[in-house]
C-alpha cells in the first residue's frame, strides 16, 4: 500500500465565487470511484488550492494519481509526500471533504509521522500548505493536561455537531469561547450553563482532546477589563432605564422559563 | 410604529427547508402570541411579497421578530428588507437535497457584517431521513464555505417541528450575541 499527498490549484472558470464551481462533483465521483477501487483519502481547500491524501494499494494510487494530473480542473500539481504504509490512515472514508486541517486527527498523524520535520518542501510550496497547516505549531502534539485555574481558553472552530450531541450547555459555551478573546474558567462558571468546576473542567478536556480548544496562562488584568466588556454587553442599551433588563437578559429568562439552559 | 428595543432573526433556506415550519415553532412558544401583523415591524405587509412573519415578544417593549426569506438569489431584494439590524442569521439547508454552495457562499456576503460579527448558525433540516455518512460529507462542504468567508458559525442537524430544536437555536443565538456590545 501507499499514500500520495499533493497540493495543486483550482482552475475557476466562475469570478468571485470563492468555490471551485465543481468541487461537489469531483467530491461525488471521488467517492464512488474510490470506493470501488480500495482507496481512501482527504480533500481540503483553501483559497483556491486544493490539498489531498490519497492511499490504497500501489498500482490503484498511481492510476488514479495519474488522471488526477492530467485533470483540467486544476494546475500546478506537485507532490508534497509519497509513502509505503502497512496501515491505512484514514480509514473510514472514500474520500473525507476537511474544511480545517489542524482539528482532524486522522490528518494530524499523517502530518506528524510523514510530514512534520522533514523539511522537504520549497519555499514556495511551504508558503501555500501554510494556508491548510502551521508546520510549525505544537498542534501534531499529544494535548497537554489543562491546569483549569492557571489557564485561559478559547476555540479555534465549532465542534462538529454530527459527532458530539449539540445540547444547551455545550453550545451557549462554545459560543462564549468562539466570539471573543481569552476566557478564564472563572468567567465561563458565570456566563455558561455549566453550574459546577467539575462538570466545565470535563467538557473543556473533551474539547481540548478534540484538538479544539487553545489555552494559555491567566493574565489576570486583561481578563478584568474584558469582563467589563461583557458586563457592558449585559446591561441595556437604552439608558433611560438603568435598572431594566437587556435584551440578552430578557430572552435569558425567557428561555428559563422553558427550562432550556 | 416600532418598539424600542426589537431585533430581527433572519430565517433563509431554500423551498421545503422548513422556514414556515420553524416560525410556526416558535411562534407558538411565544408568550405573547402573534397575531403576526407584518406592518407594524416593518412597514409593509410581508407575507403578500412572501416573506414568512412571526413574533416573540419577551415584554411590551423588547421583541424578536421572525422572518422567512426565500434563499434563491432571485428573490435577494426581499433580502434587503430584512437584513438591518439582524440578532441572528439561521440558514436552513435540506439534508436531502445536493448542497448549493454557490448559494450559501452568496448569502453569507450579503448578510455577514464582517465588522459586526452577525451571529450565524448553519440547520440541517429533515436530516432523520439521511444517512450519517451523507451528513457529514454535507456538513463538511457547508462548514468548508464558512471557513473560506471567515464566518464561525456551527452547523448542526435540527427537526423545524421540534420545540427543542428551536429553543436550542434561540438559545445559542442569545449567547453569541453576548460579544457584540453593540448588539441591535
Ligand atoms: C482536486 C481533485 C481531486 C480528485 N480526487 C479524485 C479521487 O479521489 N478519486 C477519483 O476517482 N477522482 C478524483 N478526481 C478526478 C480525477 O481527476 C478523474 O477525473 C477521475 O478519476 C476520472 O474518473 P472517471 O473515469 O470515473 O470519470 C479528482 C480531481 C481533482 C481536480
Ligand atoms: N421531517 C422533517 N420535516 C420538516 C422539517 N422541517 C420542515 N418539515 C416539513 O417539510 C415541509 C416543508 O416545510 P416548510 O416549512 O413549508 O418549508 P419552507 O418552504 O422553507 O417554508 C412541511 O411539511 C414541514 O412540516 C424537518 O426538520 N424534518
Ligand atoms: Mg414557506
Amino acid at each position: 500500500m501507499k499514500a500520495i499527498m499533493y497540493m495543486s490549484q483550482s482552475v475557476d472558470p466562475v469570478p468571485k465565487i470563492w468555490l471551485p464551481a465543481n468541487l461537489e462533483n469531483i467530491l461525488a465521483r471521488a467517492r464512488s470511484n474510490n470506493r470501488k477501487h480500495g482507496i481512501s483519502g482527504v480533500l481540503s481547500f483553501k483559497k483556491g488550492h486544493y490539498l489531498q491524501i490519497v492511499e490504497g494499494p500501489n498500482d490503484e494510487v498511481d492510476q488514479l494519481y495519474a488522471n488526477i494530473q492530467h485533470d483540467p480542473r486544476h494546475k500546478s500539481v506537485s507532490v508534497i509526500c509519497t509513502i509505503q504504509t502497512k496501515q491505512r490512515y484514514l480509514q473510514d472514508w472514500d474520500m473525507k471533504l476537511i474544511p480545517f486541517c489542524a482539528v482532524d486527527t486522522q490528518f494530524v498523524k499523517f502530518m506528524k509521522d510523514h510530514v512534520v520535520g522533514k523539511n522537504d518542501l520549497s519555499t514556495a510550496q511551504q508558503e501555500v500548505f501554510s494556508l491548510f497547516y502551521n508546520l510549525q505549531s505544537t498542534q501534531h502534539d499529544r494535548p497537554s493536561m489543562l491546569a483549569h485555574n492557571e489557564h485561559e481558553y478559547r476555540l479555534k472552530c465549532w465542534p462538529n455537531f454530527l459527532d458530539i450531541k449539540p445540547t444547551p450547555a455545550l453550545l451557549g459555551l462554545c459560543a462564549l469561547l468562539i466570539g471573543g478573546g481569552w476566557l478564564s474558567c472563572e468567567q465561563l462558571l458565570a456566563d455558561s450553563d455549566y453550574g459546577r468546576d467539575k462538570n466545565l473542567h470535563r467538557v473543556l478536556d473533551d474539547l481540548n482532546a478534540q484538538k479544539l480548544l487553545e489555552h494559555r496562562n491567566l493574565q489576570t488584568a486583561e481578563a478584568t477589563a474584558r469582563r467589563q466588556v461583557v458586563r457592558h454587553a449585559q446591561t441595556p442599551s437604552d439608558s433611560n432605564d438603568p435598572g431594566g433588563l437587556s435584551f440578552y437578559q430578557r430572552m435569558k429568562q425567557f428561555l428559563g422559563a422553558r427550562r432550556v439552559s | 410604529m416600532s418598539l424600542p428595543d426589537y431585533r430581527k432573526l433572519v430565517i433563509i433556506g431554500d423551498i421545503g427547508a422548513g422556514k414556515t415550519q420553524l416560525i410556526q415553532t416558535l411562534s407558538e412558544i411565544s408568550p405573547v402570541t402573534t397575531e403576526a401583523n407584518s406592518s407594524i415591524d416593518i412597514g409593509k405587509d410581508l407575507t403578500t411579497v412572501g416573506i414568512d412573519y412571526g413574533r416573540i415578544s419577551l415584554n411590551e417593549e423588547t421583541a424578536l421578530g421572525l422572518y422567512g426569506v426565500p434563499g434563491q438569489e432571485r428573490f435577494s431584494f426581499l433580502w434587503d428588507m430584512v437584513s438591518e439590524s439582524v440578532w441572528g442569521l439561521m440558514v436552513l439547508v435540506k439534508s436531502t437535497e445536493p448542497p448549493r454552495l454557490d448559494y450559501l457562499d452568496r448569502l453569507l456576503s450579503h448578510f455577514i457584517d464582517a465588522k459586526e460579527k452577525t451571529p450565524c448558525m448553519v440547520a440541517l433540516t429533515h436530516s432523520e431521513t439521511v444517512e450519517h455518512s451523507e451528513l457529514k460529507n454535507l456538513s463538511a462542504q457547508i462548514d468548508l464555505v464558512l471557513h473560506e468567508r471567515d464566518v464561525s458559525a456551527p452547523t448542526l442537524p435540527i427537526d423545524c417541528r421540534s420545540e427543542q430544536s428551536a429553543m436550542l437555536l434561540l438559545h445559542t443565538f442569545n449567547a453569541m450575541n453576548i460579544h457584540r456590545t453593540s448588539a441591535t
